[in-house]
């Protein structure tokens, strides 16, 4: 990448920041309920128009729009979140909390989904138009239509209550409480990868390497494994970095449904709660954490495919 | 499936679908809506097929009278954002200069962030209701038809035949209206279909969090989440609302992949 690519992105990247963040100061802004009432509230003390006016005043909520805006900025810049309104702590330490939870989510739904749907995927397409590939194609179709918080449920109710064989209802995050919200998540992005999977695997198939392959007699395991897999990997990096992008958000219904002590049960209870710092660092948060793997998609590209950025100069 | 005719079966399951939505009022058993506590949590039997919920009221009655609410919401939001989002497009690519530089960093914003959570983020921020689910889902869903439709306008308009429009001297109007549009709207209009079962289950997921319809509207997303704390004494409650989502939602998936395939055959 060029000097001039570099600058140019890194001036994307920082007008993007500013843009999301900013959409949702305004949003908190023009939102109807006053954050300063609800601390009142919560702290179940008497709300006289004075308490109500100086607690307004110390949360800096009087200031006009835009100093409020630029002042949560300045501190952004410098790392400090503020602090949320319900935990009276830093919002950098709450979701500091809620991270390991969400990551540890993140990537074993990812896990579960890469050993059953990439195989399955290319099964798919070695048997393309035989009833394996009728039935494993409806499935799919079903996988992604159906609502995740649906199947987050069904799952609880059949191997939670009917079989028992996981604790249900405990609030902490611990590897074996993963496993359903991760099969629940797993289940949802794996109908998408699966028709991926069969598009790209049948599009190689086509290709003349592998009739040439063929003819020379290689089996049909070896040609899969040595040679239209490594071709798959590119587009399913891209994939990847999207499906990792919306897991770190949080999953906020899965995230509920199984009591999942992470980020997006967090961001939804700072919603009910008018937490705005907190809202605001979670969407800081996840617009960070989606630009940082785009960029790393982009530069996993010109590793895995050094045409690619070659290509890129000559333009 | 090649043999079969997946589009003309599918789109006769789309026309059913729209047609019960419609008339819903009217063929939606008694109970949706009146409650009854005698009658509460019921199993499914001959009087109530699919059971009562913790107020009485009758669950089929609530599922079909919620078709409405899901399939016009879908529709809705489909089409509020496939006309800003074309719209914008075509302007950025037609007139470039700051237009286009306006609206593609709009564009940058929105796709630059999980759709969901910003959805999420809207909706609970500005209160719980319909209405507030539909512009959310609109104000995240418009980019992605901006973007689309602003680089097909660009390669339209080097094409010849569109210098020699432009060299005629005809008005911009006309020259959007007739040589531009006709041009982008068969693959918006596929990109669109492949949305609104998308929509739906956004629309029910929003619900279900509390940030879309509320009680007492018989909407399917809220109808499961309701039933969620009787899970072990009342599952009937989540299985027919959350079965109706599932068979409404692949129908119209499998429609819109069956109408692209029929309108773009390069891909299947």
């Amino acid at each position: 990448m060029s000097i001039r690519g570099i600058v140019s992105r890194l001036l994307q990247v920082i007008i993007t920041l500013i843009g999301v963040t900013f959409i949702t100061f305004c949003l908190s802004y023009i939102a109807p309920g006053d954050p300063a009432m609800t601390v009142l509230e919560t702290a179940e003390i008497s709300v006289s128009q004075e308490t109500l006016e100086s607690t307004r005043h110390g949360m800096g909520l009087d200031r006009p729009f835009l100093v409020q805006y630029g002042s949560w900025l300045g501190q952004a810049v410098r790392g400090d979140l503020g602090q949320s309104y319900s935990a009276k702590k830093p919002v950098v330490d709450k979701m500091k909390e809620a991270a390991p939870a969400t990551i540890l989510l993140a990537f074993m739904s990812i896990a579960f989904m890469l050993v059953t749907a990439v195989p399955l995927g290319i099964i798919t397409a070695l048997k393309r138009n035989h009833w394996v590939d009728y039935l494993l194609r409806i499935v799919t179709f079903f996988a992604v239509s159906i609502p995740t918080f649906w199947t987050g449920l069904m799952l609880l109710y059949f191997f939670g209550l009917k079989l028992g064989w996981f604790t249900i209802g405990s609030s902490k995050a611990s590897f074996e409480g993963a496993v359903l919200p991760a099969l629940t998540l797993a289940f949802f992005m794996g109908g998408k990868y699966m028709r991926q999977m069969r598009l790209i695997v049948l599009e190689e198939l086509e290709k003349e390497y592998v009739l040439g392959m063929r003819a020379r007699g290689l089996s049909t395991t070896r040609i899969i494994l040595h040679h239209v897999l490594p071709n798959t990997i590119l587009p399913l990096i891209t994939l990847l970095g999207m499906s990792i992008g919306w897991l770190l958000g949080g999953v906020a219904v899965v995230e509920i449904i199984f009591s999942w002590p992470g980020l997006g049960k967090m961001a939804i209870n700072a919603i009910a709660m008018r937490d705005y710092p907190l809202i605001e660092g979670f969407v800081l948060w996840i617009a960070l954490a989606y630009i940082c793997l785009n960029f790393l998609v982009d530069l996993s590209y010109s590793w895995l495919d050094p045409r690619l950025s070659k290509e890129g100069h000559e333009k | 499936m090649r043999h079969i005719d997946t589009f003309g079966i599918c789109s006769v399951l789309v026309g059913l679908c729209l047609f019960i939505a419609a008339i819903s009022t009217w063929i939606a058993p008694d109970g949706a809506y009146t409650t009854n506590m005698a009658q509460a949590l019921q199993a499914p039997s001959w009087q109530h097929w699919m059971g009562t919920d913790k107020l009485g009221r009758d669950v089929m009655a609530r599922i079909i009278d919620g078709m409405r609410l899901s399939v016009f919401t879908a529709l809705l939001i489909v089409l509020i954002m496939t006309t800003i989002g074309t719209l914008a497009g075509a302007l950025a690519g037609w007139f470039g200069g700051w237009v286009e530089a306006v609206v593609m960093r709009c564009v940058d914003i929105m796709l630059a962030f999980p759709g969901v959570v910003l959805a999420i983020a809207i909706a609970g921020i500005l209160g719980g209701s319909i209405t507030n689910a539909v512009l959310a889902l609109t104000v995240v869903g418009w980019a992605k038809y901006a973007r689309m439709v602003r680089s097909l306008v660009l390669k339209i308009k080097h094409e010849e035949y569109m210098q020699a429009v432009i060299m005629q001297g005809a008005k911009t109007g006309v020259m959007l209206s007739r040589h531009i549009l006709p041009n982008v709207i068969p693959l918006v209009i596929v990109t669109a279909a492949l949305d609104i079962g998308t929509m739906m289950l956004e629309v029910a997921g929003l619900s279900f969090l509390g940030f879309g319809a509320q009680p007492p509207t018989a909407e399917w997303g809220l109808m499961i989440n309701e039933g969620r704390q009787y899970l072990q004494v009342a599952p009937w409650l989540l299985a027919f609302p959350g079965a109706a989502v599932l068979i409404v939602v692949t129908i119209f998936n499998v429609w819109s992949d069956a109408l692209r395939d029929k309108l773009d055959p390069r891909e299947s």
